[in-house]
């Protein structure tokens, strides 16, 4: 998972909280660096912050998308009033989700377990 | 053509002012008292020609009442707005009150644009009277007969012309009135602009330390457990619990300030509904799930049991075989489910054991959804029933005192009823809401449900 989140106790609390549920966390708290760092394939998933300085998570998200097309990413927010640009990005982009902040580490590794199941038991089949 | 003459003199008067501007010059403000007059003009194009000829005679001041957006149109086309930038070219200082939308606001624009001061009027002046007022010594009144029509001439009634102090000065007074109200107004829409944005910052200013806090704690918790054997059992217990008291702590935190913020949003009319269809054996099922997690473990004495009277009678589970018909309401699903996890929650609060029951109905009319909460608790306490879906009003631990005020907001967002009731005969109380089933697309489907339905809707009721 990449985490992207300018908040330094976030990303920090996610990696460690994340980490210790046996996920393999890459973070950062500019995005802009995140961008340049990011490989193609390298994650299943992203998470990212979208009220950002220097790059905001939308502007993240183009950025990772044209470069991997298979990675789902999920923009997390506190705010309420970005609701209808997320929507209309959300109903675009089948592996694109919206996570409301705040979320626990513990809900979040839940839910990405939850994401993996389903592409693992097509694997086997 | 009417014309009424209030006094032999004005008629000299009245007749000069055929010839304006002259018979209104610069020296009107000396009009002897015994020319003052007052007319009345029913010929539409007399009114015209007195209203332009009355614009141009002003030499410091216009106040003026465009009363709809139809009225600048047409008034526009008649030369209106011309003359009212050729005032302002002449150091006339011009202020308009006038209705405002997309439509007309590239013309008001032009004329703000020239010096003219514009103001949105927000009570619409029921009368629809156009108001002329210059140099507060000459007013022309006109009615608005039809403002549907696109000519002047068709959409206007009587007007009266007046000179005289003792009715120019009291529509002055009523300009003036309308003018600070409009200030109010203006001033009301900047707090409610700075209200909104101060919720949004707030929204994620105290969501944002939030997370942190409960997964930080967690993390303690998670990390301790791993390290069991190395402490102490009285020390780890002692950590466990204080790392569980930060969380839920957090949580409460959590829930607060979601509330305060939904709570402001209503009240700043920034509150929306997501609005589709939703089946209620599905919302019902998962408001009972998230309170049976969040009692996991605490309350065993306590049964949620559900029971969908609009399929013919109760289940056990969520899900059932027997009944084939699904009900649906139109309605935001997750604030619905919050309506019903709150009514759920705070029966929990207030049962210490027995059963919780949860109908779901088709009322006997078909016109609305009812689900009702019947709890066998303490029942509500008469000092806060009077006052139940009020901010505040709380009697529980650890609630907030919003959750009723908030459920009631959401169910009138709805156009639903909400209320609450004492069981009669044991203990406790039942708290019920109806949502309308009217934008419910499926009408016709209703009438395939259970024919029983209204014999047990007397039931729950």
């Amino acid at each position: 998972v990449l985490i992207v989140d300018d908040e330094r106790d976030i990303v920090d609390v996610l990696k460690r909280g994340l980490s210790l549920k046996g996920i393999d966390v890459d973070a950062f708290s500019d995005p802009l660096e995140a961008l340049t760092e990011f490989k193609p394939g390298r994650y299943d998933f992203v998470v990212t912050d979208i009220r950002m300085p220097r790059m905001n998570g939308f502007d993240l998200y183009r950025g990772i998308r044209s470069q991997d097309a298979n990675v789902r990413i999920y923009l997390l927010s506190a705010y309420d009033n970005l609701q209808n640009e997320v929507n209309a990005m959300l109903s675009a982009d089948a592996l694109l989700g919206f996570l409301r902040k705040p979320i626990s580490y513990s809900e979040l590794a839940k839910l990405l377990f939850s994401e993996t199941r389903m592409p693992d038991l097509a694997d086997v089949s | 053509m009417f014309h009424l003459w209030l006094f032999r003199r004005t008629r000299i008067f009245a007749e000069s002012l055929g010839a304006f501007p002259e018979g209104m010059g610069s020296d009107s403000r000396r009009i002897p008292a015994e020319v003052a007059s007052i007319r009345i003009l029913s010929d539409a194009d007399r009114i015209r020609q007195q209203y332009i000829a009355l614009i141009r005679s002003a030499t410091s001041e216009i106040l003026l009442v465009f009363p709809t957006i139809n009225s600048i149109h047409r008034e526009s086309s008649i030369g209106v707005l011309e003359e009212l930038k050729g005032a302002v070219k002449h150091n006339v200082k011009v202020r308009v009150l006038c209705a405002e939308d997309d439509f007309i606001k590239s013309h008001l624009d032009e004329l703000r644009a020239c010096g003219v001061v514009i103001r949105r009027i927000e009570t619409p002046t029921e009368t629809k009277f156009k108001m002329l007022i210059v140099d507060r010594r000459a007013s022309l009144v006109v009615e608005t007969k039809d403002d549907s029509k696109s000519k002047f001439s068709e959409a206007v009634g009587l007007a009266t012309f007046s000179n005289s102090n003792a009715t120019v000065l009291p529509y002055v007074t009523i300009f003036e009135s309308f003018w600070r109200e409009t200030e109010l107004y203006e001033r009301a829409r900047e707090a409610d602009r700075v209200k909104d944005e101060f919720v949004n910052i707030a929204a994620h200013e105290l969501r944002t330390p939030i997370m942190p806090i409960i997964s930080g704690a967690e993390l303690i918790r998670e990390t301790l457990t791993s390290v069991r054997d190395k402490l102490e059992p009285a020390v780890f217990d002692g950590l466990i619990r204080d790392s569980n008291l930060i969380i839920r702590s957090a949580s409460k935190l959590q829930k607060l300030s979601e509330d305060i913020l939904q709570v402001s949003r209503l009240e700043a009319g920034t509150f929306r509904l997501n609005m589709r269809m939703v089946d209620v054996d599905d919302l019902v099922a998962s408001a009972i799930a998230d309170i049976e997690k969040k009692y996991l473990g605490e309350k065993t004495d306590v049964k949620i049991v559900y029971a969908p009277l609009h399929r013919g009678g109760p289940m056990s589970g969520a899900k059932n075989g027997g009944y084939s018909q699904k009900l649906e309401i139109y309605c935001d699903s997750q604030k619905i489910s919050q309506v019903l996890i709150n009514i759920l929650d705070n029966a929990m609060k207030f049962t210490r054991q027995g059963e919780i029951r949860v109908t779901s109905a088709v009322d006997p009319t078909g016109s609305e959804v009812l689900i009702s909460v019947r709890d066998s608790g303490t029942g509500i306490d008469p000092s806060i029933k009077p006052k139940l879906f009020e901010k505040f009003s709380t009697n529980s631990i650890g609630g907030t005192g919003l959750g009723l005020y908030l459920s009631k907001r959401i169910i009138d967002a709805h156009n639903g009823r909400i209320w609450a009731t004492e069981n009669s005969g044991d203990r406790g109380s039942t708290f019920t809401f109806a949502l309308p089933v009217s934008d419910y697309q499926g009408l016709e489907d209703l009438g395939n449900l259970p024919v029983e339905r209204p014999a047990k809707v007397e039931h729950l009721r």
